[in-house]
């Protein structure tokens, strides 16, 4: 027999982020007590769980960040610096956040001309996620959706088309689940994606061809490109768990057709950690329990690479053919 | 690599075992290293305290491959761990409870 022996490093995947990682995560308001009590007892911060503090301007840092988040073009979109036993995460030229070392506390200075609606943007995108994961939930750069009372989830960097992917699905009549941060709760039968912020943020562009309204209609925050559009009249949203059966990690882009691929053992592993939301690299205890996760993670949910041509009107066939690889589990598109 | 050695896997590095492959950890680093079904094999045989005489003997009884191109195979990925970090070597002491001196 034929062999040889194989050793590669994979990559430092907890330090690969370089786009700013989407946002959100929790609960959805007001949920009736007791109706779901396992889903109770996960409940976490919810969508405003932190402090505006007085507009003020910036000051400058003299300790370097220890990561960062840059915009396509280079320039910093998120900085992450320690501040005394917590953290600082600044937003150049729109806000401070100040976030507890056990996430439990965050409190948010914004620069002069910032306005609120800006800073619950941030907070709900940014922020909320890294808290999340601070605090031991299972936080992924993804979005989800809900099909035959499961789900499935797309993750990428920024830009791959998860939010797009929500969208296309939800307006062929299914619901999603989160858009950008998606929560997975462990449970004695594998994960499931607990109910996001019920908005997904699209660009102008696919929010046209999606959902074809004029952005004014629609109401949001413009921020970044994207529109902010809430669960309603365009968008449903599913506000319970669904249990996680497949995922799919996008691809750049660059293939002609439709082509996936499973992914399993050490490449699965570092395509989770590489899209999962981490604000202390550092923490080795915390990143050992997150590697249990992910590992186990790995196993239970099938998981393909995806890549496929970025059309508009190819969005029906590619949606089919997601459906057909999550429901059969056969590769093939 | 002398063959009177045994790995000890450092503290930092944590390993798990995925389907047929090994994925490690190097909590120093944020690194992941992945070992195809032959490397976590020889992991494996690592974690267990095996010298790299045992690995050999085992390693060709369990595989279709000479004892030369084992060898060779062996020593780079030994190597290679080393380089890494992932493992350290001690020398092998065939008798442990003997009183010293």
């Amino acid at each position: 027999m034929p062999w040889r022996l194989e050793h590669r490093a994979i990559g430092t995947g907890l330090r690969s982020c370089s786009e700013p990682p989407g946002r959100d995560s929790s609960s959805p308001e007001g949920r009736a007590p007791g109706t779901h009590e396992e889903y109770a007892d996960s409940e976490q911060a919810s969508f405003d769980d932190y402090r505006l503090e007085d507009a003020r301007a910036q000051k400058s840092l003299n300790d370097q960040p220890f990561h960062q988040w840059t915009l396509p073009d280079g320039s910093p979109w998120t900085t992450f610096y320690r501040c005394g036993a917590g953290f600082l995460l600044r937003f150049p030229r729109f806000a401070d956040f100040h976030v507890s070392e056990d996430g439990c506390d965050t409190c948010c200075i914004p620069v002069p001309g910032t306005s609120e609606e800006i800073c619950h943007h941030l907070y709900l995108n940014q922020v909320l996620p890294l808290i999340q994961g601070r605090q031991g939930k299972l936080v992924f750069h993804a979005s989800a959706v809900a099909l035959g009372g499961r789900a499935i989830a797309f993750l990428g960097a920024s830009g791959r088309g998860k939010s797009t992917l929500a969208a296309a699905f939800t307006r062929a009549g299914m619901e999603f689940l989160a858009d950008d941060g998606m929560v997975l709760e462990s449970t004695e039968v594998g994960y499931r994606v607990l109910p996001s912020h019920p908005s997904i943020r699209l660009r102008l562009d696919t929010q046209r061809a999606l959902i074809g309204s004029d952005p004014e209609d629609l109401g949001g925050p413009l921020l970044a490109g994207k529109l902010r559009i809430e669960a309603g009249r365009y968008l449903s949203h599913c506000d319970e768990p669904r249990p996680l059966f497949a995922a799919f990690f996008l691809g750049e882009g660059d293939s002609k057709t439709i082509d996936a691929a499973p992914l399993q053992g050490a490449e699965a592993v570092t395509e989770w950690v590489r899209h999962t939301f981490i604000l202390d690299f550092d923490d080795q205890a915390w990143l050992a329990l997150h590697f249990e996760d992910v590992a186990t993670l790995s196993e239970t949910v099938t998981c393909y690479r995806l890549d496929y041509p970025r059309r508009f009107e190819d969005l029906d066939k590619l949606r089919a053919a997601i459906v057909g690889l999550a429901t059969s589990k056969q590769v093939g598109a | 690599m002398t063959s009177d050695v045994v790995f000890d896997v450092p503290a930092h590095v944590i390993a798990r075992q995925i389907a047929d492959e090994t994925v490690i950890l190097d909590l120093e680093t944020g690194t992941y290293f992945g070992l195809d079904p032959v490397g976590a094999r020889i992991w494996e045989l690592i974690a267990e305290g095996h010298t790299p005489n045992d690995i050999r003997e085992i390693m060709v009884a369990e595989y279709d491959v000479t004892a030369d191109t084992l060898m060779a195979d062996l020593e780079k990925l030994l190597c290679n761990l080393q380089d890494h970090g992932l493992i350290t070597t001690t020398e092998f002491d065939p008798n442990p409870d003997a009183e010293g001196g």
